[in-house]
C-alpha cells in the first residue's frame, strides 16, 4: 500500500463518520475542506446513505399524527405575503413515558388508517386520484437509479402531455391530457426511433378516459441508449400503420 | 420534481416519504413532539430549496432520510443530554434486531427483515459503532469513550461496518422481474 492510500483512507474513515454525522467539530471541519472535488468521498457518502436507509426500514412503524401533515403544508403555504413559517414547539409535557403510550397507540390505529385511507382515496375527485397516482409513479422512477423520465412534449408546446418512464427496456407512459380515443376505430401508438432506422411501433394503446392515466406499454426494440426519440401519435384504424403519422407528443433521448 | 412554491408536490411527497421519516425521527429523539419538529423541519428545508437533491448521486428517499438523521441526531444532542447518557449498547442492539411487531406495508417489513439479517451477521463490534452513531446520535469520541475502544478503532470499524453492511445488503437485493411485450395496457 501506497503512503498516498493510507492518507486517503482517513478521508475515507471521515466520510463514513460524516455521513452518520458522527464527526467531531475538528475531523468535521477538516472533511469538509478534503470533500469538495473528491469523486471517491462523494462516492462513498452516497452509498453510506443508501445503507443508512436500510437501517432506517428497521425503526418500529409508527403513523405520524395528522396535524403534522397540516402544519407542514400549512406552513409552506404563503399567506397574505408573510414568509412560510416553522411551526411553533408546543409546550414539552411528553416525555419517554407519552412516547410510548403513542408507540403503541400509533400501531393500532395504523390499521385502522390504512383502510381508511383507500376509502378516503375513492372519494376524492377521480382526476385528483389519478393525478396523485401518476405523480408516486414518476417519483418512484425518478428516485430509481437506472430508470429514466423522458418528457414527451406536445408539437404546439405548452404542458407536456405524456412522460415516459423508461426502466430496462420497459417503458410505461404517463398520459396528462391526451384526450380518449375511439377505441372501435383509432388507436395511440408509441413510437421509437433509433439513429439508423426509421421509427418502429413500441405498443399501440388506448387512452379510455379525461385527465391522467398511466400505461404500460411493454418493452423498447432497441435499447434506450441508441434512441433518438420517441413519440405518441393517434392513428386511424386498431393497428400501428407502418410510419407515425404527426406526433401528438415528442421528446429526444440525449 | 419538487419545484419551489409547489405544495401539491409538497404532499405528494409527505404522502410517499413522511412515515418513514417520522419513525426514523421518532427512534432517535424519542419523543413525538419532537420528532414531528424534526420532521416539519425536513420538508420544509426541502420544499424550500428542492435543489438541494442531486439526483446523479443517490436515491431521493436516501437522501432524505439522511437529512432526517441529521435534523434528529441535532435535535437530540440540542435537547436531551441526560437521556443519552441511559441508552445503553445492549438495548439499542435489541431494538435493532427486534421483528416489526405489525406489518405496516409488506416491502418496508420484508426490507426491515432483510436489514435485520444482515446486521445480524456483521461482526459485533461494527454493529455496535454502526447502531450507536445512527439511533443512538452518539459521535466517534462518544463512542469511544462508551465502548472503551481507542478513537481510531472506532472510525475503522464504522467504515469498515459500512461497507460491510453494503456488500451484505447488495447480496440479497431484490430483482424486478422484466415483463412481456404485447399491447399497452390502462393500468
Ligand atoms: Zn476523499
Amino acid at each position: 500500500m501506497t503512503a498516498a492510500r493510507d492518507d486517503h483512507t482517513r478521508w475515507e474513515e471521515l466520510a463514513a463518520g460524516y455521513a452518520l454525522s458522527a464527526l467531531e467539530p475538528a475531523d468535521e471541519e477538516a472533511f469538509l475542506g478534503h470533500l469538495p472535488g473528491c469523486e471517491v468521498c462523494a462516492e462513498l457518502i452516497a452509498d453510506a446513505r443508501e445503507v443508512m436507509a436500510g437501517l432506517a426500514s428497521t425503526a418500529p412503524a409508527v403513523e405520524p399524527p395528522a396535524s403534522l401533515r397540516d402544519a407542514i403544508v400549512a406552513a409552506a403555504t404563503p399567506r397574505a405575503g408573510l414568509p412560510p413559517s416553522p411551526r411553533q414547539p408546543r409546550r414539552r409535557e411528553t416525555r419517554r413515558s407519552r412516547y410510548a403510550a403513542v408507540a403503541v397507540v400509533a400501531a393500532v390505529v395504523l390499521i385502522v388508517v390504512l383502510g381508511v385511507w383507500n376509502v378516503a382515496l375513492q372519494l376524492q375527485d377521480r382526476g385528483q386520484e389519478h393525478r396523485l397516482a401518476a405523480a408516486e409513479r414518476v417519483m418512484a422512477c425518478v428516485e430509481q437509479p437506472g430508470c429514466r423520465a423522458i418528457p414527451l412534449a406536445a408539437a404546439k408546446g405548452g404542458q407536456v402531455p405524456v412522460t415516459a418512464l423508461v426502466r430496462g427496456r420497459e417503458v410505461s407512459l404517463v398520459a396528462d391530457g391526451l384526450p380518449p380515443n375511439d377505441t372501435t376505430g383509432t388507436t395511440y401508438v408509441l413510437w421509437q426511433k433509433t439513429g439508423a432506422a426509421d421509427p418502429s411501433p413500441v405498443a399501440a394503446f388506448d387512452v379510455t378516459r379525461d385527465g391522467v392515466a398511466v400505461i404500460d406499454a411493454g418493452r423498447l426494440t432497441d435499447p434506450l441508449g441508441t434512441t433518438e426519440w420517441l413519440a405518441v401519435s393517434h392513428e386511424t384504424g386498431r393497428e400501428p400503420p407502418a410510419a407515425p403519422s404527426e406526433p401528438v407528443a415528442l421528446g429526444t433521448v440525449s | 420534481m419538487v419545484t419551489a412554491g409547489d405544495e401539491h408536490a409538497l404532499e405528494v411527497l409527505y404522502d410517499r416519504y413522511g412515515r418513514a421519516a417520522y419513525a426514523l425521527a421518532l427512534r432517535i429523539v424519542r419523543d413525538d413532539e419532537l420528532a414531528q419538529e424534526v420532521v416539519q423541519e425536513v420538508f420544509l428545508a426541502l420544499w424550500r430549496d428542492p435543489a438541494r437533491f442531486d439526483a446523479q448521486r443517490g436515491s431521493f428517499s436516501s437522501w432524505l432520510l439522511a437529512m432526517t438523521h441529521h435534523k434528529a441526531v441535532d435535535a437530540v444532542r440540542r435537547e436531551e443530554s441526560q437521556r443519552r447518557r441511559s441508552i445503553d449498547v445492549a438495548a439499542l442492539e435489541r431494538e435493532a434486531g427486534q421483528q416489526a411487531e405489525l406489518d405496516e406495508q409488506v416491502w418496508e417489513g420484508l426490507r426491515g427483515e432483510r436489514v435485520r439479517t444482515a446486521l445480524a451477521a456483521l461482526p459485533a463490534p461494527q454493529r455496535e459503532a454502526l447502531l450507536l452513531a445512527y439511533f443512538g446520535g452518539y459521535t466517534q469520541r462518544e463512542i469511544a469513550a462508551l465502548t472503551d475502544t481507542p478513537l481510531g478503532t472506532v472510525k475503522t470499524r464504522m467504515l469498515a461496518g459500512m461497507r460491510r453492511l453494503r456488500e451484505l445488503l447488495q447480496a440479497t437485493q431484490d430483482r424486478l422481474p422484466g415483463g412481456p411485450p404485447g399491447r399497452g395496457e390502462v393500468l
